[in-house]
């Protein structure tokens, strides 16, 4: 066996080939990295999915002095009394999991870290312009959050009430449909890359048909005959690895 | 040397066999003229030998193996006991003379030394001394075909088979591929010519056998090519 012969071979093969061997790195490699993409895509979706449900699922916010809605205003802010109701009835329904309280301290500081990056901001917000609030958890966000949030909707004391995954959804859409396009578009390549694939060999086999017929007649073994493809396959899809894997990809 | 035992060979899809019940003998050493018409079986004849293709009937021996029982990844080593010209020359077009006779040693994996020793020695032999460095292109016919026999003679074959080797070329530049042959053909191999061209086999007198349609029709030594055509 004869290294640098079957080398020499190769690198003219590569070089007759050159256009088709760049077109075929380039389409492996942005096929690869896109498939990838689109597979770390899929599991941070399902993360963040995950991530979220595990948290609260609705919010109900109360009044305080500062409350600028209407029944609020009407009805002052909450009282202790109107809390405590609130707390044993949402308690009481079936469907709530877990209910707790969040202060106006702790609501502050919530604020005050989230914008922690925007002083200017928190700033201006003092302790008594945040609400406090129930944080409820149900069992079953999708089916349930109507009635539960009937149940306190327009009792005095309440301000709003929020689906947290009226939020979320329209979030989850958005990564869902950036998950599709990644692996619809990562599917469309392969099979470019896989015809190309094809052509490619082909066109080498096509381009060192002479060769191969004399190999052949002069008794050259199978495994020669066919080593110049095999490293020259081995060596594209190398270089096409490359910048398949190093590509940026999520997380 | 090549034993032929009641061949026959029936292509798909053709009713008539291109060889019918051939049973033969060539010696080692021998020189051997096939003659006859276009589609008389003389290709057929070759590719069998070369074990291109395989017999629908009978049996083939060739260097003393039977043809029949070699399996496949044998063929390749058969192939290096038989040399193999062709009226197209079939050169490859970007290597110089020296490195289309060097190719045939290189697939095989011949040692670089061996090489460097054995191809000068050849093209020597087939009277190309001095050009080794140039591209086929460059080249006349017959210089071309000369270096399509160096080529087929350097792994120093037992047997040396040529289709048509002066089709393509004019009648005095045949006579010197010729004396090439018969100076392979003195070192001691094997060759069988098939070939059309009349004043060759008249000049040289050697064994002729003559197929037609797919049958021997004759085989004598010190033959002509025959009045027929």
């Amino acid at each position: 066996m004869r290294a640098q012969f079957v080398l020499q071979e190769v690198w003219t093969g590569l070089r007759r080939n050159l256009t088709m061997t760049i077109a075929l790195v380039v389409v492996v490699a942005i096929s690869l990295a896109l498939l990838g993409t689109g597979l770390l895509f899929v599991k941070q979706v399902d993360n963040t999915r995950t991530y979220w449900q595990g948290k609260v699922q609705l919010s109900i916010y109360l009044c305080t002095t500062t409350s600028v809605s209407p029944q609020c205003h009407q009805n002052g802010p909450a009282t202790q009394t109107e809390k405590n109701q609130i707390a044993a009835d949402l308690r009481a329904l079936p469907q709530v999991e877990k209910v707790y309280y969040e202060s106006q301290a702790q609501a502050y500081q919530h604020f005050r870290q989230d914008f922690s990056r925007d002083p200017s901001f928190t700033n201006l917000v003092t302790r008594s312009e945040i609400p406090d609030s129930f944080q409820v958890k149900l069992r079953n966000a999708a089916a349930d959050f109507n009635i539960v949030a009937g149940t306190v909707q327009g009792r005095p004391g309440v301000d709003q009430i929020v689906n947290d995954s009226s939020i979320l959804a329209k979030f989850y859409k958005l990564l869902d449909g950036a998950r599709n396009a990644v692996v619809i578009i990562a599917i469309v390549l392969i099979i470019a890359a896989v015809l190309l694939v094809a052509n490619t060999i082909r066109l080498s086999a096509f381009n060192r048909r002479r060769e191969t017929a004399i190999m052949r007649l002069v008794g050259a073994s199978n495994f020669y005959v066919q080593l110049p493809f095999l490293v020259e396959g081995i060596i594209t899809s190398r270089m096409s690895l490359r910048p398949a894997s190093s590509s940026p990809a999520p997380r | 040397m090549i034993h032929f035992d009641n061949v026959t060979k029936t292509y798909a899809n053709q009713s008539r066999p291109a060889l019918e019940n051939v049973s033969l003998d060539v010696e080692k050493g021998e020189f051997v003229f096939l003659v006859g018409p276009s589609g008389s079986g003389k290709s057929t004849f070759l590719r069998l030998i070369l074990r291109e293709e395989r017999p629908s009937d009978g049996r083939i021996y060739v260097a003393g193996k039977d043809l029949a029982r070699l399996t496949n990844w044998k063929v390749p080593y058969l192939r290096r006991r038989i040399g193999c010209v062709f009226q197209d020359f079939r050169l490859l077009p970007n290597k110089s003379v020296y490195h289309n006779v060097a190719f045939a040693l290189q697939v095989i994996g011949k040692p670089r030394r061996f090489i460097r020793k054995v191809v000068p020695e050849v093209i020597d032999l087939v009277g190309l001394e001095g050009k080794h460095d140039r591209m086929p292109d460059e080249l006349s016919g017959g210089e071309q075909q000369r270096v399509a026999v160096a080529r087929a003679f350097v792994n120093r074959p037992m047997i040396l088979l040529a289709d048509e080797p002066t089709g393509n070329i004019d009648p005095a530049t045949s006579i010197g591929i010729m004396k090439v042959l018969d100076r392979i053909n003195r070192t001691g191999t094997t060759v069988v010519m098939a070939t059309h061209d009349a004043a060759i086999v008249d000049s040289m007198r050697k064994r002729v056998i003559e197929l037609e349609y797919g049958k021997v029709v004759r085989d004598q030594s010190r033959g002509v090519y025959g009045q027929a055509y």
